[in-house]
């Protein structure tokens, strides 16, 4: 033992022996090795960070190259006689009569006017279809909201048939075989007569925004998506954020700390990493079938992501009320506040631009979820706009599904359109967020 | 250790003291609450003008003892210094006397506390109520990030002490002049009480504490993160109030001790050594521990 430990101060005694020049060189050795790693680590940061962002450049670049043509649409601005011998010949003006009369042949009877010379069945056919089949409900809704407009002059943007529309964005190209495009060599003739005198241009797309889904890529819009995602969104808040806020609440301020506060902890954790279509199939089991409630109804929808945010909810709350300081409880305990009127005074109030950060940002998901709708029937194909939380409805990433499987170019555009819409909405609501976060977060 | 508790205690005490008590004057014999066995604080520990009596106190962190066994009568009108090195207990005893140590997980109290005879841990006793007569001021200045206003007003509002407006308006301005704050926040009464410095924010506290007319005021460490100037107003400020209130203060400044305090206890390691009259404790202790401390041998 003895001699041990004086091997030890000998040893010592050698390092302490080092001249100060010899110490000086080692550490300068490694001086240079460590500056060498902080360099390295510093490299593969940068690295990782640029190739995030690139990835986000190009996705961005992508959706946004595809996708901002959709806001625009081609029109054919036409003088359209609303003749009253063809709408109402009864000159009844009633709803139905308004309705239900042939608008088409009103079209046809303005394409064959703009272009006298044409004859025959066939090239009249080939005329026809530069219009959009659709392009009468426009008109239709004009007439029924207004009958006083029966039997004027009226000078009507026809919706152009998305083949005319892909051609004016330069989505097809006119150089490849006759039979292999959808436009023939005199249909492009007239579309460059209509475009030379202005009457056919690309303008604000309101078919995109005001219609429901259609089989017809010129007539499809998001509005019935959109809707169908705000009302499953408002039953998704008005469900999960109080629930959240006073589960969280009890089990931070309240519950005492025991196995079963453990195993809810635990429990609530795991929920947030469960993958969301699994929420869908409770849904479906639990809300469609033992309850019977609607199929496809935002209803259903809200309470099945209302599962799938609250984990979320609950755990940026309970942080939000951990981060309140102890001394804040302390003082209102102090001061003789009961448990409650501690919470309700001044720890909720300190808590709660967190927790509504929090809960905005499970809004986000909930907005950008699209698999447990699936399971609860709202991938239907849906055209009507949806009025309530009953109706069938789908939701805009459910939209963007629903088009990405389409072949058309227009559903294409369509496509990335209406991920451009969604992208805006989490933008809008993550900004929000941080807003929130950065406006009321007391400092103390 | 100490497996009788407080009760059992009680009623076995046919001898109050035991034999390791050397100084136990007449003013002992002659309180009203008998001192349990097993006591071994040198010095007085009761006084004649008690308001709050305690006897046998114990306080357990899950298994961890945090103080053992102090007994210990808080007078009116009278300022009570409790010194010692950290963790030996000052502060947790000062919790137990407004039951602060109920929000504390895992903390348990055993032992006989009683404000004017009345037990604090009996039933029908409302901790709120409690604490409405038991002030604290804690060591961290600690206003709600509220106005000046509302931070004072609160108290009062809570506990419905103001009928109407005028009422309140006169409870926060007697409030905030009595802790000496009036003068420099008269005119930014709707700014933030954290806006205000350090050692305004202590007095706004304070303020706020004595606006519920409290009788009993607790400090824990009021003055360790003040400046000397906010510090000496603090002193001041506590040697005007003692005149209403009974105050305890928990302080690591033997100075602030002999300064502001009439009585002083010295804890040491979770145990109550000595208890005395201050210029005593400190000209003259009678236990090695406290004149150890006293001196600076340690803590």
């Amino acid at each position: 033992m003895n001699s041990t430990s004086e091997a030890r101060a000998e040893g010592a005694s050698r390092v302490v022996l080092r001249t100060a020049a010899a110490t000086q060189a080692i550490v300068a050795a490694s001086i240079r090795r460590r500056n060498r790693a902080e360099w390295r680590f510093r490299a593969y940061g940068l690295l990782a960070v640029s190739a995030g962002i690139a990835f986000v450049l190009f996705l961005f670049g992508t959706i946004i190259g595809q996708g901002v043509s959709v806001f625009r649409q081609a029109y054919v601005e036409l003088p359209i006689y609303l003749d009253p011998q063809i709408i109402d010949p009864d000159g009844t003006r009633a709803a139905e009569v308004l309705q239900t009369a042939d608008y088409q042949s009103l079209i046809r009877s303005a394409l064959r006017e703009r272009f006298p010379e044409i004859e025959g069945r066939r090239n009249l056919r080939e005329l026809y279809s530069i219009i959009s089949s659709a392009a009468f409900i426009d008109l239709q809704r004009r007439v029924v909201a207004d009958p006083a407009l029966v039997g004027q002059r009226l000078r009507v943007d026809l919706l152009a048939d998305d083949a005319v529309d892909s051609l004016l964005k330069g989505r097809t190209s006119r150089e490849s075989p006759e039979q292999e495009r959808r436009l023939t060599d005199q249909q492009l003739g007239w579309i460059d007569a209509l475009a030379a005198d202005g009457s056919l241009r690309l303008k604000f797309n309101r078919e995109f925004f005001g219609n429901g889904d259609s089989r017809d890529p010129e007539q499809a819009g998001i509005r019935g998506a959109l809707m169908g995602s705000l009302l499953t969104l408002l039953i998704t808040l008005l469900l999960s954020f109080p629930i959240g806020v006073a589960a969280a609440v009890y089990l931070e301020e309240f519950a005492p700390r025991n196995r079963v506060t453990d195993i809810i902890e635990v429990n609530i954790n795991n929920l947030a990493a469960v993958p969301s279509i699994v929420f869908g199939l409770l849904g479906l089991a639990v809300f469609i079938i033992f309850f019977g409630l609607p199929r496809s109804a935002p209803l259903v929808g809200g309470l099945v992501l209302t599962l799938l945010t609250l984990p979320t909810i609950i755990i940026a709350s309970r942080a939000a009320l951990k981060g309140v300081p102890p001394s804040i409880r302390e003082a209102a305990l102090g001061m003789g506040a009961s448990k409650i009127q501690t919470v309700a005074h001044h720890v909720l109030p300190l808590a709660l631009p967190g927790m509504l950060t929090g809960t905005i940002i499970g809004m986000a998901r909930a907005l950008g979820e699209s698999a447990p709708l699936l399971m609860i029937g709202m991938v239907a194909f849906i055209v009507d706009v949806p009025q309530s939380v009953f109706d069938s409805a789908t939701a805009l990433p459910v939209q963007v599904f629903l088009w990405s499987d389409l072949p058309e170019r227009g559903f294409v555009e369509r496509t990335s359109g209406a991920i451009i819409v969604l992208l805006l909405f989490l933008l809008i609501m993550n900004a929000t967020a941080v807003i929130l976060r950065n406006r009321f977060e007391k400092r103390w | 250790m100490q497996t009788v508790t407080h009760r059992e205690a009680m009623n076995d005490a046919t001898e109050p003291g035991n034999d390791r008590q050397p100084v136990a004057t007449p003013a002992a014999t002659r309180s009203s609450v008998p001192l349990p066995p097993g006591h071994t604080t040198v010095g007085t520990v009761t006084t004649e003008t008690p308001l709050i009596t305690c006897r046998g106190v114990n306080v357990f962190y899950g298994d961890k003892q945090a103080i053992r066994h102090v007994s210990i009568d808080i007078a009116r009108k009278q300022v009570l210094a409790m010194i010692g090195p950290s963790g030996c207990g000052k502060s947790t005893f000062l919790r137990c006397i407004n039951r602060m140590n109920d929000t504390i997980p895992g903390a348990r109290v055993e032992g006989h506390i009683a404000i004017e005879g009345q037990d604090i841990h009996d039933k029908s006793v409302d901790v709120v109520q409690l604490r409405a007569r038991i002030g604290m001021v804690f060591q961290k200045p600690n206003p709600f990030p509220k106005s000046v206003y509302e931070n004072v007003a609160y108290g009062p509002r809570i506990h419905g002490l103001a009928g109407d407006r005028a009422e309140l308006d006169e409870i926060v301005h007697t409030s905030l002049r009595r802790a000496g704050l009036w003068e420099e926040v008269k005119d930014r009464l709707q700014q933030p009480g954290t806006s205000l410095s350090g050692g305004q924010q202590q007095r706004l506290c304070i303020a706020r504490a004595i606006a519920v007319n409290p009788e009993v005021i607790l400090m824990d460490e009021p003055c360790s993160a003040l400046d000397p100037i906010a510090t000496a107003r603090i002193e001041d400020l506590m040697d005007e109030l003692r005149e209403s209130y009974a105050i305890v203060i928990v302080t690591h400044s033997m100075q602030q001790a002999a300064r502001v305090s009439q009585r002083t206890a010295y804890f040491h390691l979770g145990d109550l050594i000595e208890v005395g009259p201050t210029d005593k404790i400190f000209t003259n202790p009678s236990h090695k521990l406290t004149e150890d401390y006293i001196t600076g041998r340690f803590g």
